[in-house]
């Protein structure tokens, strides 16, 4: 019968945690064999290819960087899933010891396959590009044509997955139509990722999902660009802007951009958890994420601190 | 021995509608059967007594426990089972992953545990090749089997089925029938349905619960006597009587017997209806 066993508080808390463990590991399986992420894969691949197109200098260097949206886009229709699934229909095993905190963070934790892929995918996107020579930079006698995206660039679309997919659960668990927030996060991929050279103005590079390098800066009517110091690489006008620029690679901006991204991942994570340790998660990531805006706009090339 | 449930005045309101009024149960063990009509609060009991809904007001203890703190409801869930009325299985998944998924959500972390226990649930519930088909993909009365599999991991102390047989041919009733009778003999079972003969077949107690309140607690023989004189042969037009014919063809009613009429023996069906349609006293 029903004799009421009683176990110490500790072995309560490890069965909880192997438990939970355990539930990652689950998530994570479903994560690494998610249709979505491997045509994310895909698309990314194909936008990479596409990229070749782009003959202008810096062209393929900058879009090389929004090509990443599509892995991003497969992370966050898989998360928006996994995040979802108890939110249909209520959840599965209502009365099971694991109760939702654990399940939104297991879900979370799960989705490690994707960040996997994509360190494994950028890893083969680095070698095959210095393989390759590197892109062209500059224009005229400034032009070199081995440029090649640094460590701090690289991590950029590690940021972008681990924000994809923590905004994915969040909205899986929170948005009653899965429809509609995979359509919406398929519309941003394409504005906001595919696009993402739309939004590299000032301040909107500070706070766009995708940050393309290298970064303009206008020079003086009044420069001689046979004068410039050494080692600067300059952009000739041409028919969207009238003047000569001054193309740099900030790898502080970019290495900044992403410690904004994974803050915003925090906070995503935090709405998906939800209760105390959820708005304790979003307040970190909230202040990790404003502290790496402000820490961008300091190193951002043209700013009067540098 | 602490009892599997203790209620005392157990209350649910859904704002000004009371579904569970004042209701006092102790379950000590066996199966349990709880009887009564659409919207009687039955559903609403079982999800409080499975902890996934807290009680307006009264006193209630699961497994010597109080669900209300937020601790001690994650100890009753460890050695409690429960199939909601509307079980919900991720479509997208298959049976097997389900029933393993839910096994992890029962803190069975051990990888060759948890497939044991897995593999034994679904055998009890004789889900065959269906086992790695999706759920999406699966009859009505196979979902349900899916679903009673997992509330039977971790063999509960106490199991809370609302509804159990739903979709269930009449082989699989009679597999889920000595499945519950077995799971009653070593702990507690408390089953919500609609047929009277499911509680007759297997339910050492029954409750009728009318109206949000229990009005009877006993033996499902306790139940059918409440009718005893009150079920006779023959045809009655008067208003609270029921009359039917039966399935050889001979005319049985309840209610009040006219003079001379031939009295016949009561079944629980007969003692259910006299209770729930208020055809004259029932205690």
């Amino acid at each position: 019968m029903s004799a009421a066993a009683t176990a110490a508080p500790a072995d309560v808390s490890r069965a909880r945690r192997a438990a939970t463990a355990a539930l990652v590991r689950l998530e994570a399986a479903r994560t690494a064999r998610s249709p979505w992420l491997w045509g994310g894969l895909a698309l990314t691949a194909w936008a990479a290819l596409l990229s070749g197109d782009a003959d202008f200098q810096s062209g393929r260097y900058a879009l090389a960087t929004s090509a990443w949206s599509g892995l991003a886009l497969g992370a966050f229709l898989h998360a928006v899933e996994a995040g979802g699934r108890d939110r249909a229909r209520g959840p599965l095993a209502p009365a099971a010891p694991l109760a939702d905190r654990e399940r939104a963070l297991a879900r979370l934790l799960g989705l490690w396959p994707a960040l996997v892929v994509t360190v494994a995918a950028v890893a083969v996107a680095a070698v095959v590009e210095r393989l390759e020579g590197g892109f062209w930079m500059g224009d005229g006698a400034t032009r070199i044509d081995d440029a090649v995206h640094g460590p701090l660039e690289l991590l950029q679309p590690l940021a972008l997955v681990a924000l994809a997919g923590a905004v994915g659960v969040a909205a899986g668990r929170t948005c009653a139509w899965r429809g509609l927030a995979s359509g919406i996060g398929a519309v941003a991929a394409v504005a906001f990722g595919f696009l993402s050279w739309a939004w590299q103005w000032s301040p909107a590079r500070y706070v766009a999902p995708v940050q393309l390098q290298p970064v303009e800066v206008d020079l003086p009517a009044t420069v001689d660009v046979a004068a410039v110091p050494d080692g600067w690489l300059l952009a000739a006008p041409d028919r969207y802007e009238g003047g000569w620029r001054r193309v740099i690679v900030s790898e502080a901006m970019a290495g900044w951009h992403s410690a904004y991204l994974l803050g915003l991942a925090l906070v995503a994570a935090g709405i998906a958890v939800r209760g105390r340790s959820g708005r304790a998660l979003a307040l970190a990531g909230a202040a990790v994420a404003v502290a790496g805006v402000i820490a961008e706009v300091l190193v951002a090339p043209g700013s009067p601190a540098v | 021995m602490t009892p599997a449930v203790e209620a005392a005045g157990l209350t649910r309101r859904f704002g000004r509608r009371t579904a569970v009024a004042g209701v006092d149960l102790r379950l000590d063990g066996g199966v349990v059967g709880l009887l009564g009509p659409n919207g009687s609060g039955k559903t609403t009991l079982l999800r409080m007594l499975a902890t996934v809904l807290t009680p307006s007001d009264g006193d209630l203890r699961v497994l010597g426990r109080d669900p209300r703190r937020s601790g001690e409801r994650t100890e009753i869930r460890r050695r409690l089972g429960y199939l909601p009325q509307d079980p919900v299985l991720y479509n997208g998944f298959t049976a097997y992953d389900v029933v393993d998924y839910v096994a992890v959500l029962k803190e069975l972390a051990d990888p060759e545990e948890r497939r044991a226990e897995v593999r034994r649930v679904l055998e009890a519930v004789d889900l065959g090749d269906d086992v790695h088909r999706r759920v999406r993909a699966l009859s009505g009365g196979t979902r349900q089997r899916v679903a009673i599999a997992c509330a039977l991991l971790g063999r509960p102390d106490l199991l809370v089925l609302d509804e159990p047989a739903t979709g269930l041919d009449p082989e699989q009733r009679l597999r889920l029938r000595a499945l519950v009778s077995d799971h009653g003999r070593s702990g507690t079972v408390l089953l919500s349905t609609h047929q009277t003969a499911e509680v007759a077949a297997y339910c050492q107690r029954v409750v009728v619960l009318l109206d949000g309140a229990v009005r009877f607690d006993g033996t499902p023989e306790g139940l059918a006597e409440l009718a005893r004189g009150r079920v006779w042969a023959g045809h009655s037009d008067r208003p609270g009587d029921h009359s039917w014919l039966t399935a050889d063809g001979h005319p049985r009613a309840v209610g009040d017997p006219p003079p001379g009429a031939e009295i016949l023996d009561p079944t629980i069906d007969d003692g259910y209806l006299l209770l729930v349609r208020g055809a004259g006293s029932t205690r």
